[in-house]
């Protein structure tokens, strides 16, 4: 993709990342209780299947959160940002590909580092000085100084920035959760990827509930 | 479509043994609960010379767990109760997707002179 100005420079639509990967997820925690599961699926005391449960309700929620584009559960991100030249005396602006809400004070975003491939052959990844940049929760982007005059121009996307989303108030909304009972219902039913018969989704489904809470992207 | 006629059940253990005088004896627990889909709840009435003998039947259908499989495989060794009565378990069916067990289930009442 080819750079133009005003790159890092302003605000920009689409985004100014170059690339994104997703470096540490948590596909540890419960997210619905296995008492709202065995609620859901009629089960109650029957704990003989408890195991699977919890396996499927890993997938389930991750599903989620890959449907809605935010995080129900901290998920760490890498974004990764285009060569540059003398930027030594301004602000550059890093856009966040994938950010969570803001909560009880807690910001939806923390960034870990701000890093950058340096002039030196080989290129050496140093690390800004966290008092050269902040996130600027009002525009999804962290606003960062101070990086030299002479970057590495060879590699591809020089500016690599870590940064987790929290976990989201969402998660506790009401009709998220039952969105997530109704789509691990489907997959408690449906083991198998084939079936003989055509199924139908039903009106007011998960992703009409989802729906409203999937961030736009512009 | 109706909503799904789920009831709560409990899953008893059901013990035979015999004591120290020789007699039978059977012991129940309480195991765990559930919810099952009730169908083809149906009571009926047998006359004979002296006595009505009533009896019911009903059959239950709940997911295929591994408890409900060893309920399967040792279908004497428990019993379930249902509306406050203690069902016995004859005949169990697992579907070929191994999705769901169904149960058909009886129990008498006491006999009744005519």
């Amino acid at each position: 993709m080819s750079i133009e100005t005003p790159f890092l420079g302003t605000s920009r639509n689409p985004f100014n990342y170059e690339k994104v990967e997703q470096v540490a997820r948590d596909t540890v925690t419960q997210w619905l209780t296995l008492d709202e599961i065995t609620q859901q699926l009629n089960l109650f005391q029957d704990e003989s299947q408890d195991s699977y449960l919890n396996s499927i309700e890993l997938a389930t929620r991750m599903a989620i959160e890959d449907y809605l584009g935010m995080s129900i559960f901290p998920t760490t991100y890498e974004a990764y940002y285009g060569s540059f030249s003398d930027l030594s005396t301004s602000q550059v602006y890093l856009d966040l590909p994938e950010i969570s809400q803001a909560f009880n004070v807690q910001p939806g975003v923390t960034i870990n580092s701000v890093k950058y491939y340096n002039g030196a052959t080989p290129p050496v990844l140093t690390t800004l000085a966290s008092s050269n940049y902040y996130y600027d929760a009002s525009g999804n982007r962290v606003v960062a100084t101070g990086l030299p005059q002479t970057n590495n121009t060879g590699n591809a996307n020089p500016i690599v920035v870590n940064y987790t989303c929290n976990a989201n108030p969402i998660s506790q909304y009401p009709v998220i959760k039952q969105a997530g009972l109704m789509l691990l219902t489907h997959i408690y039913n449906q083991r198998s990827d084939t079936t003989t018969e055509n199924l139908r989704n039903i009106p007011f489904g998960v992703s009409t509930l989802l729906r409203p809470y999937k961030p736009l992207v512009m | 479509m109706s909503i799904a006629r789920f009831e709560n059940v409990v899953i008893n253990n059901v013990t035979n043994s015999i004591n120290l005088y020789g007699e039978q004896t059977t012991s129940i627990a309480e195991w765990f609960t559930s919810r099952a889909i009730v169908k083809d709840v149906r009571n009926s009435l047998l006359i004979s010379e002296r006595y009505r003998i009533y009896s019911d039947m009903v059959t239950l259908t709940f997911n295929y767990t591994p408890n409900i499989k060893q309920i399967v495989d040792n279908q004497n060794l428990f019993s379930i109760i249902w509306r406050g009565n203690e069902w016995r378990i004859a005949d169990t069916f697992e579907s070929d997707d191994r999705m769901k067990i169904t149960f058909n289930c009886y129990r008498n009442d006491p006999s009744t002179p005519v």
